[in-house]
């Protein structure tokens, strides 16, 4: 089941992330609730400032202005942050975007202020700088030092990464590709065009990067670092393409015994079990869980720095799914304040709820409505459309009874399977032997349809049979003994 | 009349009288050029003023040959005032009715040709149930398609007397003809094959692709007016899948595409999926002609009422134009009895007043207003065998449960045994009708160049280039190589 759902509703977070405005107007909402209001300050607040601590670079900014587009209680802080966090690089686009956001939620904090004279002088910098990396690079060409030439291409795509031109700095990183000498420079240039994909969202893009530097045959050490680079990076490109499954187990090989500087460009160590649990939970079975999660020595090493999706994945190995989701429910907030997995988390919480759904109905013939709506449905909200759903896209096997409200399971009798089937396949074969043999006697009595009136003229009459007509195939079966005796002899 | 009795009665139409099987047929050839082309003008004009004796003169079962000659004479020929008509008409009624299906090859344009006129003869009813007993008494298996099923199909579809049709609309059509052999074939001979036997006897026209088409487009309409839609869907299978050359495809097929669209919906609820040996060039011309089909098709399984509703509005001239309109009235009716259908697969009981609430109709694009009309609507369903379940009536239309079945019913084994061996049995005659058709084929002058061209590529890559690696080098020389050791 996992398997086969995993794709699916990828693609709907997919058309869901164009629009995280969707999000921003209702996270209030959802916030409103004074319990989870309380309980998403303190904890968020830990994660804001671990945000700040533990993940380096450009995703600093992005994960800031994240938050404080969507979350009502902490913006303010998260776009002062941001602002100055854009203040202390060189990208006057993204200074301008946080200021223009902190502008309309708090017009009358000192870091509202337009900087005008910092916006001028950085614009010149960068102007400078440019025209400086641009020229060196010219001499290096005109010297043709390969070394030289890409260092300097590296060079200037890192100074256009990090005034936010994304694509010139691609261009840039791709020129690298063709001076290389060692491994070691492959990987810098995978890397660094991986980084750019992940700024501009390209998942495919990021892919195709990781995947050419995951092979690099190097020393251990270093193999070790590149390894859980690329499962990272590669598992959040899964993650963002909604390739639930093969994220969760991309993830799980990570190694945790890297430092976590190799890879927090991308993700923390904490996000690793986070993104890795959650998909492990929305896509495995009970024993997976318990085999490739559970009991994998090294993830169990990121797990505990996130207690809490261990416990919800121990609680529903044992089957006690409405403790399971509870606990998840308590995180949602959180989870919605993650870059990467924003766009995703509805489809991957209904995933999960739906597994919890049809594993406690396993081990029942029926079960009553109520019951289930103790365990899964909320005070005014019943199950049963739900179940509907599922039923509908073949996820739960079971129908409903209105009358005696009951779920009851679906027990095929297997005589009855047997019977229709091999009625229908007898009867399929029949008619289909029927059919070419009226076909093959339709084509040697030169009666097809033609196209040009002058082959119409002697088809029709029958007499003349083109001379090439056996050889053109497509659609007509091969009308000569060929044909004949394949089916012949199946029967 | 003497002379008419020595020349008709000349024959002796019992096999066992002939020496052998050789003299029989023989002798019916002869007999038939006797009383047909080679009739003396006077025994004809003797035939002409005394019909009621000529028709005396022989039993249409014992000797059909001479009966159809004396009956063709006095339909064509000008009768005197004193016998009426109706008589010499009821005469020829009884022929059809009764004539011998062996005797009548040795006079199969002559016969064919009374078939022909049968429905100027006939009122239409009664010259479509004459011509599916003519067919299916010369071929009781009905495979062979002739002339005389076209005109069968357009007289039934036109009267619209269908029933007396059904018995040939319901025989597989597995043979169509080319003309016959130049070779002599013994017309009594008890193991010929009907697709043999009746070109050689002249008993069809030549019949071209479109008369083919024809055919099955009507057999289509004929099921279709009796709402049997998976018979018609298979009719017009064999019209939309003909086989084509050089990518055409004539106006009767993409007409016929549209209709088996929407029959596919009403018998499936669901758009049906093109046969598989349909080629990509001809699907994609159907789809290019078809698309206010497609998506009426398409938006029937979802739950999408309105637009549909929509969709059959905006296009009503389409369907106007191409005479679809009361398929598609026929559409929107049954989209909400689908939709009924469809919640088997996710209810086991259900209220009445739930199935009210949860499907729409398509005609308004919104739920019956009435309990009362979706239990009258379910009870429809029930009984005409399109749904399978049980209604629980309660004090209320409202409170009245609807219990659905298992889509099939268990058959006990001997019914499934029963069953299997019927399509066993079935599938055994296919295989014999299949090794003919190959001995057919295998004769035919396109197989034969076909085969002496493959003769001619083998022998041409048999040809050893050089030296040839069979040759057996027992010691090979490796200073002089292996030409050293030859």
């Amino acid at each position: 089941m996992a398997a086969s759902t995993s794709t699916q509703p990828g693609s709907d977070a997919q058309a869901y992330a164009k629009s995280p405005d969707v999000i921003v107007t209702e996270l209030p909402k959802l916030d409103i609730d004074l319990y989870i209001q309380n309980y998403v300050a303190p904890r968020a607040k830990a994660n804001f400032v671990y945000l700040v601590v533990v993940v380096l670079g450009r995703t600093r900014y992005e994960r800031l202005l994240l938050i404080g587009k969507c979350c009502v209680p902490l913006r303010v802080d998260a776009l002062k942050a941001a602002v100055i966090e854009a203040k202390s690089g060189s990208d006057v686009t993204r200074y301008k975007d946080a200021l223009q956001l902190l502008r309309s939620v708090a017009p009358d904090e000192p870091e509202a202020q337009r900087d005008e004279e910092w916006i001028e002088r950085t614009e010149l910098a960068n102007r400078t700088e440019t025209a400086r990396l641009e020229t060196e690079l010219k001499g290096y060409r005109n010297n043709l030092i390969k070394e030289s030439i890409r260092m300097g291409n590296e060079d200037l795509g890192k100074h256009f990464e990090k005034i936010g031109k994304l694509s010139e700095a691609a261009d840039a990183y791709n020129k690298m590709r063709h001076d290389v000498s060692t491994t070691k420079h492959i990987f810098d240039c995978g890397m660094h065009l991986a980084s750019i994909a992940f700024q501009r969202r390209d998942w495919a893009t990021v892919l195709s990067n990781v995947g050419k530097i995951s092979n690099i045959q190097s020393g251990d050490d270093e193999q070790a670092q590149q390894q859980a680079y690329t499962k990272v990076a590669s598992g959040v490109a899964l993650l963002g393409l909604g390739n639930y499954n093969d994220a969760a187990v991309t993830l799980l090989h990570t190694n945790p015994n890297v430092s976590p500087t190799e890879y927090n460009t991308v993700a923390s160590p904490n996000d690793v079990a986070i993104y890795g649990g959650l998909l492990a939970l929305a896509t495995m079975d009970r024993v997976a869980l318990q085999n490739r999660v559970l009991d994998n020595q090294s993830f169990r090493a990121f797990l505990e720095h996130e207690p809490h999706i261990r416990k919800a994945i121990s609680l529903f190995v044992n089957g006690r799914y409405s403790n399971c989701l509870s606990i998840l429910e308590s995180s949602r907030a959180d989870y919605l304040l993650d870059i990467y997995l924003q766009p995703h988390i509805p489809t991957i919480y209904s995933m999960i709820r739906e597994k919890c759904i049809v594993q406690y109905f396993i081990p029942f013939s029926c079960v009553t409505l109520d019951s289930l709506d103790a365990a899964f449905g909320s005070p005014n909200r019943s199950v049963e459309p739900e179940l509907i759903r599922m039923i509908r896209d073949g996820s739960l096997r079971a129908r409903i009874d209105t009358k005696n409200k009951l779920l009851v399971a679906v027990s095929p009798d297997p005589r009855l399977v047997v019977q229709t089937n091999a009625l229908a396949v007898a009867r399929k074969y029949e008619q289909e032997a029927k059919e070419r043999l009226r076909r093959m006697n339709i084509v040697v009595a030169g009666l097809e349809t033609s196209n040009s009136r002058k082959q119409q003229s002697s088809a029709v009459g029958g007499s003349e049979v083109e001379d090439a007509w056996y050889e053109d195939s497509g659609s007509i079966p091969p009308t000569t003994d060929q044909a004949a005796e394949v089916d012949v002899g199946e029967t | 009349m003497d002379t008419l009795r020595g020349i008709f009665q000349a024959f002796n139409p019992d096999v066992k009288a002939h020496s052998s099987a050789k003299a029989f047929d023989t002798a019916a050839r002869n007999y038939a050029a006797s009383v047909t082309t080679n009739l003396p003008p006077a025994a004809r004009a003797a035939i002409l003023q005394q019909p009621l004796e000529a028709i005396q003169l022989v039993d249409p079962l014992t000797n059909t040959i001479g009966h159809l000659a004396i009956i063709d004479i006095l339909l064509r020929g000008p009768t005197p005032a004193s016998t009426p008509r109706a008589l010499i008409l009821d005469e020829a009624l009884r022929f059809l009715l009764q004539f011998d299906p062996v005797q009548i090859r040795y006079v199969g344009p002559l016969f064919k040709s009374l078939l022909d006129d049968a429905s100027s003869f006939y009122t239409p009813k009664v010259a479509v149930e004459l011509l599916s007993n003519a067919i299916l008494r010369i071929d009781p298996s009905g495979s062979v398609f002739t002339s005389t099923h076209l005109n069968m199909a357009k007289l039934a579809y036109d009267a619209n007397c269908i029933e007396p049709a059904l018995r040939v609309f319901d025989a597989d059509i597995l043979y169509y003809l080319r003309p016959p052999a130049p070779m002599r074939l013994e017309l009594n001979d008890t193991a010929l094959q009907p697709q043999s036997y009746i070109p050689a006897a002249g008993l069809t026209d030549v019949v071209k692709s479109t008369s083919v088409l024809e055919y099955h487009f009507l057999q289509a309409m004929a099921y279709i007016s009796r709402r049997d839609w998976s018979k018609a869907q298979s009719a017009l299978e064999r019209v939309i899948g003909h086989p084509t050359k050089d990518k055409g495809v004539s106006k009767i097929m993409t007409e016929c595409y549209k209709k088996w669209l929407l029959v596919g919906v009403l018998k499936d609820g669901k758009p049906p999926t093109l046969p598989s040996y349909i080629t990509s060039s001809t699907r994609s011309i159907y789809a290019g002609l078809s698309e206010a089909y497609s998506n009426v098709a398409s938006l029937f399984p979802t739950d999408a009422a309105a637009a549909l509703r929509e969709e059959f509005e905006k296009r009503r001239a389409v369907w106007e134009e191409d005479q679809n309109l009361s398929l598609l009235e026929e559409v929107l009716v049954s989209y909400q009895k689908w939709q009924i259908i469809n919640l088997r697969r996710i209810y086991q009981q259900v209220s009445i007043s739930h199935i009210r609430e949860t499907t729409l109709s398509a005609i308004t694009a919104e739920t019956l207003t009435d309990d009362g009309d979706v239990l009258m609507l379910i009870s429809e369903m029930i009984e005409s065998g399109m749904l399978r379940g049980e209604l629980q009536i309660g004090s209320t239309a409202g409170e009245s449960y609807l219990t659905f079945h298992e889509e099939y019913k268990l058959m006990t084994e001997a019914e499934f045994a029963a069953e299997v061996a019927r399509c066993h049995a079935s599938i055994e005659a296919l295989t014999k009708q299949y090794r003919t058709t190959n001995e057919r084929f295998g004769t035919t002058k396109e197989y034969a160049k076909h085969v002496l061209r493959e003769q001619k590529r083998m022998d041409k890559d048999n040809a050893d280039a050089g030296i040839g690696f069979d040759m057996n080098v027992e010691d090979e020389d490796l200073m002089t190589g292996v030409l050293g050791s030859v």
